[in-house]
């Protein structure tokens, strides 16, 4: 009689704790084929962080010198006039509004003791480059300078697609 | 309650469950395993920072592309590159935004559906834009 009673019980309480356990499951192989999709997809910040900096000692749009009277570029030489914020956004400017969601960043020439930084940078510093240069001052002279790069990846979550 | 009726239901019950779980699982293992998301991702992926490299050369340059995309279909313009394979829905599309300097433009659409599948693309700067195309010739 206790039997009859309490087998259909024991079923019900044995499906529902299954029932949360093979969810659990469930959702653990979905999160499972999503961190593998993830680390399928990952690319290194820093990766992408000094293939956007390339511009900034490379081309004359940037802070790159170029001779004022054939017009050749020298990549690796920094014109200091060039050196300004009016330029740097001309050379990299994010969206006003969720640009901080990308990457942003500080430059520094540590000889001549100036920094420019991009129109999101809020000197949150994920990591730096370093890049040998030269620099040609206001006089027209050549010197040997370092260029720190502060890379600040993102603020907040991923931007969204579009 | 008839006893044996009861039991008989509730095994077959489990059963079902039982296969109704191992179908399920194999069914969301199987749509990732033949997606093509993580091919998209890489994709829009690389190109964008073959683009953000090509605006670090001074001067014009053009590179191929050195895998076979003929699956996807791809818009590049000033903002970004969006990889996706025709007719799917906009969340699946895979987008990968880039910043140009001032007066640098980028463009280009390679269309799968139109004629014979394009296998090789090649992105060419000259000047201020830069071009995604289908490869012609040796690049």
């Amino acid at each position: 009689m206790s039997d009859e009673i309490f087998s259909p019980m024991r079923k019900t309480i044995y499906w529902m704790l299954a029932g949360v356990v093979i969810t659990m499951v469930i959702l653990g192989f979905a999160i499972m084929i999503g961190n593998y999709r993830n680390q399928l997809t990952h690319t290194p910040k820093e990766v992408v962080a000094e293939m956007i900096a390339l511009r900034f000692a490379n081309i004359p749009e940037c802070f790159a010198y170029s001779d004022p009277v054939n017009g050749r570029v020298y990549p690796g030489v920094i014109d200091i006039n060039k050196f300004t914020k009016e330029q740097m956004d001309k050379c990299y400017f994010t969206e006003e509004n969720e640009g901080y969601k990308d990457y942003n960043f500080g430059l520094s020439l540590k000889n001549q003791g100036k920094e420019v930084i991009t129109n999101n940078y809020f000197n949150k510093d994920d990591f730096t480059i370093i890049k040998t240069v030269l620099v040609v001052t206001e006089n027209g002279t050549w010197m040997d300078d370092t260029l720190y790069v502060y890379v600040q990846e993102k603020i907040g979550e991923p931007r969204a697609k579009g | 309650m008839n006893k044996k009726g009861y039991n008989l239901i509730m095994v077959m019950f489990e059963i079902l469950v039982v296969i109704s779980v191992i179908f399920l699982t194999f069914q969301v293992a199987k749509s990732y395993a033949s997606s093509d998301s993580v091919d998209k991702e890489n994709l829009a992926w690389d190109l964008s920072m073959m683009v953000n490299a090509m605006v670090g050369v001074p001067g014009d340059a053009e590179v191929e592309f050195p895998n076979n995309v003929s699956r996807f279909s791809i818009v590049m313009h000033d903002r970004g590159v969006k990889v996706f394979v025709k007719g799917e829905s906009e969340v699946k599309q895979s987008f990968k935004r880039f910043y140009l300097p001032e007066k640098y433009s980028a463009e280009g659409t390679i269309d799968q559906g139109a004629n014979e599948p394009i296998s090789k693309i090649c992105l060419k700067k000259s000047g201020y834009v830069f071009e995604l195309k289908e490869c012609v010739g040796n690049v």
